[in-house]
Order: structure tokens, then sequence, then C-alpha cells
């Protein structure tokens, strides 16, 4: 459900009336520009002792529409306790050990919940940490919370308080039908990353990355651009990661730093040959409808459906927006209950039978099943 | 660019990524997980493990092979397959092969979680194991290019897994050498330890003679410090001139038998005093050469020195021996004499063969007199000389002190009558028996009462005075006449006194007497005591009524 009030002791009272029973967990998604009191909030959940996750995100989605404040709540059944990873700027966190339940009903393929700080260092590490623990035998489906001008902040919170640089794992005993999609295209490359370090790219084919970057999207639109012009063009342009058989693992470039160095939401590894990737809205609201497509279980019908939209591709599409939304809805019909969701710092699902994968600039589409 | 080319490009950038992720460690899994991590990624493959023999693994001829890295782990079933298994069979020939799941050999090849469909890729990597790989998608037409496509960079990724190999087999051995090194280290400092605490000296030298090691003991033995020997310490340094020769050709023996038996030697102390040492010695033997002798030297200077006080004193008992043995052949002979001149000068006294005149009486009485005291003499000597050589017997036995007492007065009535002496037995409480040696008990009184008789001519009045206090008897015989001189006095004192422990090697009569009967009194585990006060003297001693006897041997002083 979606509340337009920020207030903490409104959401607190919906948050309570909402849960049933110990054995459910209620994940609350808070618009940033609400401005919740995030610890007050914390205080009085805690007080009821009721057992929640969150974040705060740029933006919540609920049907066809988009809200910056407020709230999206609502509440899973719980498998296992939840993890709190803290310290993700460090590499030596610690990464969860799920046991138990997650693998004892082989049948269901359960559902990892992962909402993460997007502009922490080691994305990549903790979820594929986790994957090479828990292989194929969930599904995931996660979004990275954080602020719209892509500043770092607290964004992630549980009963233990809010934090950055830091994860929150939630094993729910639900099943899920993902869709993960982005419609960008391919426009030039490869360019490869000759220096980098965590999510900075230092050097493109030995170059300096922001001017090699900028010279390769002006030969490719044949136009030459003045640093202010490509600024406000690097919105419609990504850089993807090739994968066979598969779209572009796209990453977007936040910032560029005063040396030049491209800082993108997620790490890029050294020697990573990259592709320079264009947006184009037609393609994208295809995509979207695709993943909402893709994450459909034939003859069953979902509890819920849960969007993850990259902020990025909010900021791109603008008004064309509602129109990705629609598609998405348009696919999703037959749903107990409105399709709820997030702008994102970056996106987080596995492919069917495939690895899990922090992406950008994409919409993932999860499915909930009983 | 059209698609065939675009496709070109993918391919190279692909294996341009996966050339640049390997070897990027030595460390196997992280090398495995750079290159594999991002052939899963970039190719869409669920799964890749690595397999390599146990003989290249561990350096077990075990026929087996064991799982080193899996992708992700969660699928891993198993750890160890034999060699013989499918996966080795269908890369005997070193060519990849790819298996989709209709083919026959697919079920075999399943050794990973919720697998049932798919393919395997299978590339072998030399003969050292194999990577295996597996897509979840369904085989189709032209998918063996990528067995094609990446056997070059399996190749090469072969070569880092065998660099990664060596490198930890160096690692074992190197961290094994460390082990082992560290045992030493703690076998040496266990050795030198207990070296440090042996009572021996316990030494290492170079060829050169050079001291490299010297426990304290033996430093200690030979008066330097840690210091001298850190300075630098020879042992031709320790070495007498006289010895040199000796050790010159025992250090060559040495060198040529590696061990000799143990040999004595007369050392050179830092202060210039000598030791004698028994030294034990072996050869340092490094790899092949002999790098030094190490030993053990026990001082024996102590033991050497007791050896010739023990060979004095044994010397010291024989003429001790051979002197009582004098005393008791000289007393035989002499007291056979004695007593015909006593007993045939008493018949003259007696008048028994006529009357004497004054003159031949007076002779007679000299003769006799002097007889007597020449006998007692003799006897003094004789017990003395058992007492010195501690073997004297006490028999005890049960009897009636006064009777001894009164025994005793009557053997010296004579004298005591001759003298003037007026003696008078006075008894403090009832006296009973006491549990002693009678006849030694008769002549400590005797002695004492001699004693006061030799040393006055004058009229005497002496009180013998008994008593019993706490089981103990005490006799006490005084006198009220200054009979005694200061040097009498002092000479009696210093015999009865506790610290007395015997002859001071020349005595007179009276000293052999004191001495007699303070070992007779002690003998009882008794003491006695001489107490003098201008006017008079008084002996006094003390003996337990009851003499503890456990058995008849304690009685005999050994």
């Amino acid at each position: 459900m979606y509340i337009e009030s920020s207030s903490a002791e409104d959401i607190a009272t919906k948050v309570t009336d909402m849960i049933d029973s110990d054995s459910e967990i209620a994940m609350i998604l808070l618009g940033e520009e609400g401005n919740t009191d995030v610890h007050e909030l914390i205080r009085k959940l805690n007080k009821s002792n009721i057992q929640f996750f969150g974040g705060i995100f740029p933006g919540l989605i609920y049907g066809t529409g988009v809200h910056h404040s407020g709230a999206i709540l609502q509440k899973f059944p719980l498998l296992e306790k939840p993890e709190l990873v803290k310290g993700l700027d460090d590499q030596n966190f610690k990464v969860p050990d799920f046991e138990g339940r997650l693998f004892e009903d082989t049948d269901k393929k359960h559902t990892l919940m992962i909402l993460i700080d997007g502009m922490t260092a080691n994305i990549t590490q903790l979820l594929h940490r986790t994957f090479n623990n828990l292989g194929n035998s969930v599904n995931y489906l996660g979004a990275g919370a954080g602020s719209s001008h892509y500043e770092q902040k607290q964004c992630i919170f549980t009963p233990e308080g809010i934090f950055k640089d830091a994860a929150v794992i939630v094993p729910i005993e639900m099943e899920t039908g993902l869709g993960v999609s982005h419609g960008l295209e391919f426009v030039s490359g490869p360019a490869l990353v000759t220096r980098s370090g965590k999510n900075a790219i230092q050097e493109l084919n030995w170059k300096n990355a922001y001017q090699e970057y900028k010279g390769i999207i002006e030969d490719n639109i044949g136009k030459k651009w003045s640093d202010k012009e490509f600024s406000e063009h690097m919105d419609d342009f990504a850089l993807g990661i090739y994968c066979k058989d598969k779209e572009y693992i796209a990453r977007v470039i936040t910032n560029v730093s005063e040396k030049g160095e491209l800082i993108c939401a997620g790490e890029m590894p050294e020697n990573a040959a990259l592709s320079i990737l264009r947006s184009k809205k037609d393609n994208m609201i295809a995509a979207a409808s695709k993943a909402a497509q893709e994450a459909i279980y034939p003859e069953r019908n979902a509890r819920y459906s849960f969007i993850v939209e990259c902020v990025g591709r909010y900021k791109f599409l603008g008004d064309g927006f509602d129109a990705e939304l629609d598609s998405i809805n348009s696919k999703i019909t037959e749903d107990e209950a409105k399709p709820e969701g997030v702008l994102s710092v970056g996106e987080i699902s596995s492919y069917i039978d495939g690895i899990l994968e922090f992406f950008n600039f994409t919409v993932v589409v999860g499915r909930f099943y009983e | 660019m059209n698609d065939h080319y675009q496709e070109i490009v993918k391919d190279i950038s692909l294996l341009y990524e996966l050339s640049l992720s390997i070897g990027t460690s030595l460390d196997l899994k992280e090398n495995c997980d750079a290159f594999l991590n991002k052939l899963l990624a970039r190719e869409n493959f669920a799964f890749a493990s690595v397999w390599i023999k146990n003989k290249y693994l561990t350096g077990e001829h075990n026929h087996k092979a064991t799982l080193v890295y899996a992708n992700p782990e969660y699928r891993a079933c198993e750890n160890t397959i034999d060699i013989s298994s499918p996966a080795f069979t269908l890369i005997k020939d070193k060519e990849p092969v790819m298996i989709g799941n209709e083919d026959d050999h697919f079920e075999m090849l399943i050794a990973e979680k919720d697998i049932n469909k798919g393919i395997y890729f299978i590339f072998p990597l030399g003969d050292i194991g194999f990577l295996k790989v597996y897509s979840a998608f369904e085989k189709k037409t032209g998918d063996d290019i990528i067995l094609s496509k990446l056997i070059n960079v399996v190749s090469k990724f072969t070569v880092s897994v065998e660099a990664c190999l060596y490198h930890e087999r160096a690692l074992r051995e190197i961290e094994e050498r460390r082990r082992i090194e560290n045992e030493l280290r703690i076998s040496e400092k266990r050795f030198k330890d207990m070296a440090e605490l042996l009572p021996e000296m316990i030494y290492e030298c170079d060829l050169r003679g050079d001291f490299t090691y010297i426990n304290k003991s033996g430093l200690q033995m030979l008066g330097f410090s840690k210091e001298d020997l850190h300075r630098g310490l020879n042992i031709s340094e320790l070495i007498p001139d006289s010895e040199k020769g000796k050790f010159r050709s025992r250090f060559t023996e040495l060198l040529a038998a590696k061990e000799l038996p143990s040999m004595e030697y007369e050392l050179l102390t830092k202060h210039g005093s000598m030791i004698s040492v028994i030294m034990s010695s072996t050869v340092m033997i490094k790899g092949r050469e002999v790098t030094g002798i190490r030993g053990i030297a026990l001082d024996i200077t102590e033991k050497k020195r007791m050896q010739d006080s023990l060979l004095d004193a044994k010397m010291i008992a024989v003429a001790n021996r051979a002197r009582n043995d004098f005393f008791a052949n000289m007393s035989h002979e002499l007291r056979t004499p004695l007593n015909s001149i006593i007993g045939f000068s008493n018949v003259l006294e007696d008048r028994t063969y006529g009357e004497l005149n004054e003159e031949q009486a007076r002779y007679v009485d000299y003769i006799h007199s002097s007889g007597q005291k020449l006998l007692e003499l003799i006897n003094d000597l004789l017990s003395l000389s058992m007492m010195e050589t501690q073997d004297i017997e006490i028999k005890p036995e049960y009897f009636d002190i006064i009777r001894a007492v009164v025994e005793v007065s009557e053997a010296l009535k004579p004298l005591l009558l001759r003298r003037n002496v007026h003696m008078e037995v006075i008894t403090h409480t009832e006296i009973g028996t006491i549990h002693a040696d009678r006849s030694k008990f008769k002549q400590i009184v005797y002695n004492l009462i001699n004693c006061i008789l030799n040393k006055s001519e004058e009229r005497l009045d002496m009180d013998l005075e008994l008593d019993m206090v706490s089981n103990m008897l005490k006799v006490s015989i005084k006198q009220k006449q200054n009979i005694f001189s200061s040097d009498d006095i002092e000479k009696i004192t210093g015999i009865l006194s506790e610290n007395n422990k015997g002859s001071s090697g020349e005595n007179d009569a009276l000293e052999l007497e004191m001495m007699l009967t303070k070992r007779f009194v002690e003998l009882h585990d008794g003491s006695i005591w001489f107490e003098s006060c201008g006017e008079g003297s008084c002996f006094s001693f003390i003996l337990p009524a009851d003499t503890k006897v456990e058995n008849e041997s304690q009685l005999i002083l050994v």
C-alpha cells in the first residue's frame, strides 16, 4: 500500500495495523523528499515489537504514479531472520551464511529481497559472494537505495538503526517471477577499461576516461559538444558490459570527477571491454513491457508485483515515464493489488538459471506468488 | 559495422577480458575466481568447477582428483572423483568436449545440485585435471564453437593453474621448512636449557678449537664468563703445556674415529688453577663435513682430592690398628710380669715369708704401689685404645645401685683407710635398680673417686650422693678441700665438656681416666660434669635409670 503521509507516527501506525503475525515482516520504502524521521519510526516500531526493514529511495511507484514522499508499505511471510550487512565500504565485510529453511522446501524457489546502499562500494562482491553460497536455490530481487542526486546518505534501516554502506537481506517465503530489461541500444565499442578503482573509471583505451568517453560519443553522433552541453546529454548514454544471449549489463555514469574519472553506480572492473549504449524512449518502454511479461508465471495469479525502476530511466524518460509504467501495468492487470515499487540507484535481480547481477538504467519486475 | 563483425568484436573483447583475468593471483582460488567469474558472467554459464588430480595437488598417487574450485559453491556436491570417471575418459585425447543432456554421458557427468538439462563443456587442463562449465540452456547448433573459441584461453588458464599449484607446493614446502626449523629451534632450545641445567660442562667448538658454546656449569668450572666466550675462547687456552701433546693426538684421533672413549685431562682455569676432568667428545657433522667437536666434561678435582684423603685415612686406620695391636700385645706382655710384681710384693707386704725391716717394708710398699699405678695406667691405655677404635661394648643389666656403690667403696677401702679418707654415701630419695652396664658404672664411680684420691695426700672428707630425678640417677662425688690446681680444673673441665670428642694426642693418666669415664657415661646416654668453687669440688654424672636398648647390636658402637 502507499500512504501519502511521511510522518513517522502515521507510518508506524499503518505498519502496526498491517502486520498480523510474528511470522510476517514489514517492508517500508520511503520517498526521499518526505524527510521521514526514520529514527523515530524505528523507535516506534521497535516499541511495538514489529519486524521490519526498509530504505529511502529517490521515488516511490504505486500503480502508474510516482511519488517522492510518503511510503510504500508491504508485508511478506518471513522465511528466516533478516540479515543486516554493514561496512560494505571495506572489502572484509561479513557475508551472511543462510542455512536451514531456505533449502528445506526444494519444490519451491523462495525469494531473497535485498535493499542496499546504491552508492556504496563492493555491491558486486556482496552479490557474488551471496550467490556463491545460495546459487540458484532462491530468486533474488532488490534495489539500490539512495538519493536522486547520487549523494551517499544513510538510507537502509532495520530495527538496529539506519545506515549507509549497508544492505539488508530478507528471505521471503514466496516465489517470484522475474523480468529484467533496459532497452538500451549499442552505439559503439569496445572501449577498454584500462585503469579503474572500485566505482571509478580512470582510463578508457589508455586515455583519460572522460575525454575518451566524450570523444567516442561525439564521433558516433557526429557533433562536438562543450563540457556543459555534454553534461546535459550524458543521461542519454550508458556503458554496457557484454553478456551472451542477454542485454548488456548497463552502468550509468553518476558523476565526473575533476580528474576526469567516470564515477559509475556499481563497480567497474579493470580490463572490462565496454560498449557505449544509447537510450531511446520507445525501446525503453518496450523493454519495460518485456520485463513485466517475463515475470509472469503462466496460469498463476500473483499476489503482488514489485517494480524496481532506475532513477536514471525516470529522469531520461521524463513525461514518458508514465507510458513505461502503463506498459508494465498493462501486463499485470490480474494481480490482487496494484503494483508497487521504487525509483532506485541500481537494480538487483538474478537471471533464471543465471547469475545474480547489479544493474543500472534497468527495470526489474518481480511478481510474488504464494 | 555489420552484425558479423560486431560478433567478432564481441568475441575479441571477451577473449581480451578473459585473457587479462588469467594469472591475476598465485592463489589458486583467487586465480580461478578472476577468470571463471568473468567467463560465467560473459558467457551466461550457470556453473564452473576445476578438478585437479591429487598427484599434482597433494602428491598422493591415489588415482583421485579433488574439486579445488566451484562457482557457485552452492551447486557442488562431490569433492573427490576417480580419474577413471567419465569426465576424465571423455578428455583422454586432451581435446575439450561438449555434452548436452540428450547425450548418453550427460547423466554420468552430473556431480552438482539441481542439474537435469543443459550442456556440460569439459576442457582438459593439460594432464593436471579439467575445467567443467555448465550452461543451463538447451544445446543448439553452433554451440560447439565455444570449445574452439575458449580452447586457447583455457590453455593459458592451465598454465596459470599450474603456476598456482607450484606456488602452493612451494608455500607448503616453505611452511614445512619453517615448521621443521621451528621444531629444531624448540628442540635446540630444549637441549640448551637442559644443558644449562646440567652440573657437567657441555661444550662445542669448531675445528680451530674456538669454543662456540659452553654451558653455565662449564663456564663456572673454568672461571670464565659469557663475555669471555663471546670475545673468543680457544680450547688451547685451557690446556697446560704438559697436556698439549696428549690433547693434540686425541683431537686428531677423534676427527678420524668420530667418537672416542672418555679420558682424563688436567685443564687450566681462567685464574690459573688446575682442575681434573673426564672428557667425552664426539664430532659435529653438517652434511658430510665435520664442522667441530662437542662433548661433556666432568670435573673430578674434588673426587680425586677425596680419593687422596680416603687413601690417607686408610693409612691412618692401618697405623691405628697397628698401634692398638701394639697396645694390646704390650698390655698383655706388661701385665703378666706386672701382676707378678704386684702379687709378690703383696706377699712380701703380708710378711708371709718373714718379717721385713722398716726400709725393706718401705721399698716393698713403693714396689707394690708403683706396680699398682702402672697396672692402672696400662688398663686405661688399653681402654682408651679400645675407645678410639670405637670397640667398646656395653652390656646392660638390672642391678642394685647401692650395692654397686658399696662394692666400689669396698674395693677402695684399703686405699681410703691408708689415705685417711672418710667417704659417706648419702641417698636423697629411694634408690633402687638401674638398667646399665654394671661393670662400667662401677668403673665410672671408681675413676672419679680415684681421681680425687690421686690429687691429695691429705685427709679428706668425701660425700657420695645418690638421687633419682625424673627417672634419672644422679651421682655426685664431693669433697671440700682445694685439691685441684687451676691447670687440673681447666684440663678436667675441658675433657668433660660436650665439645670434647676425643684424645688430643699426648695424655697423662688423669686425662686418660677422665676421657674414659666420660665415654662410659655417654655410652649410657648420660652426661657428666665437674664443678669447682674455690673450696671444694664436685664430680656429677647422670644416667637414665632405664637405658633404652632396642637390640643388643646397637650397644656396639660403630
